[in-house]
């Protein structure tokens, strides 16, 4: 385009006002929007002045501009200013249709991460007292035969195990007083 | 007399602009009802949707209102905004994961809620437009972004060249041949249909 371009004009300067049509035609979609440089504009008024068949393209060249001005305006332009107000008070961010909110999800996914935290670490916890409350309901079914091995194997975190055998202790003394309290007195 | 003219009637477009970054949002408003429609057929002209146009034209001005502090009054005003306007819509095709325009068409019943003809057009007429949105959208889609936003902005908007060489950050003589491009392929597609 600009070779095109480039060669009319150098015509255009060689020759002063005098252009051939087939140099004026390819200026002339530029000259239908106004950006034709002065000193070439003058040029090719002068030869649209003579010439139909050069003003005919350029009446079409024309006539497509305001076609496509008329074709791709809005359909219903509405003035939305009080919505838009309405935002910039809020000062929320706005979301647009299909655009993924990278924060929102960036929020659930610490939201699920330490979710699976939780569960791991409370896991070994819920399985150490089921452990627990195995040992101390055999301890019910058979008196004074604590598996004192089996408490010491029952895997918890480290963190958690003074928790765990505190509470293993208290449900064994509570079970212990217990069993005192059915078995029979012997005087 | 000023009697019943808008207050900022004669503020040109930069001064608005910074009276805007000072909070001033009857300046925005006045900024909003010159350039909203522009920025409307922008987007129309790019996606083809007007109810996405809607969106992304208050997107825009939103973006403009929210970065105010930012303006330095350093160039034309429609570049500055026309630049919002091309970011906002690289994002929105990024976001659908998709580089061309987005060819979301107006549904019938969506349709029938615009009213798009001046009761001056009639029927034939109105035909007639329709037939030739359809080629010139469908023109359009064949061009990479750069030429259709030079064309947009050139042909239908009217921007000055140097103006939309800043929104497309390139030299003004890129503009020019991108624009002349655009120009061409739909003279050439049309020529045949409607005796251009």
């Amino acid at each position: 385009v600009n070779k095109e371009q480039g060669r009319s004009r150098a015509a255009a300067d060689e020759h002063g006002d005098i252009m051939n049509c087939e140099q004026v035609r390819h200026l002339i979609p530029e000259y239908a929007e106004g950006d034709t440089p002065p000193a070439l504009r003058d040029a090719v008024s002068g030869h649209l002045d003579t010439c139909y068949l050069c003003r005919e393209e350029l009446d079409q060249a024309l006539a497509l501009r305001r076609l496509c001005q008329t074709v791709l305006s809005h359909p219903a332009p509405v003035n939305r200013f009080e919505q838009l107000e309405l935002e910039m008070n809020l000062g929320h961010p706005r979301r647009l249709p299909g655009r993924v909110d990278w924060q929102a999800w960036a929020g659930r996914a610490a939201l699920a991460a330490c979710l699976l935290l939780i569960a791991h670490v409370c896991q070994p916890i819920i399985e150490g007292n089921t452990g627990l409350m195995e040992l101390a309901r055999h301890q019910l079914t058979s008196p004074g035969t604590l598996d004192r091995q089996a408490l010491r194997n029952i895997r918890v975190p480290a963190f958690s195990r003074d928790i765990v055998v505190g509470t293993a202790r208290i449900q064994l003394a509570l079970e212990e007083t217990l069993l005192d309290n059915q078995r029979p007195h012997v005087e | 007399m000023t009697h019943g003219r808008p207050p900022h009637a004669d503020i040109p477009d930069t001064g608005l602009m910074l009276l805007a970054r000072d909070g001033d949002t009857c300046a925005f408003e006045a900024l909003y009802g010159r350039y909203h429609r522009k920025v409307l057929d922008f987007f129309y002209g790019l996606g083809r949707d007007a109810h996405q146009a809607e969106d992304l034209c208050q997107e825009t001005f939103l973006r403009i209102w929210r970065l105010r502090a930012r303006y330095t009054d350093s160039g034309a005003f429609p570049g500055y905004l026309f630049g919002f306007a091309r970011h906002i819509w690289q994002e929105r095709c990024r976001s659908l994961g998709r580089t061309r325009r987005l060819g979301a068409r107006i549904d019938i019943d969506d349709a029938a809620d615009w009213t798009p003809c001046p009761a001056t057009r009639t029927p034939r007429e109105e035909a007639h437009l329709a037939e030739a949105r359809e080629h010139i959208f469908a023109v359009l889609d064949t061009l990479p972004e750069e030429q259709r936003v030079a064309f947009l902005l050139r042909t239908v908007q009217g921007l000055p060249l140097d103006t939309i060489a800043e929104v497309l950050e390139c030299p003004v003589n890129t503009v020019r041949s991108r624009k002349l491009l655009a120009t061409r392929k739909l003279r050439e597609a049309l020529r045949g249909l409607f005796a251009l």
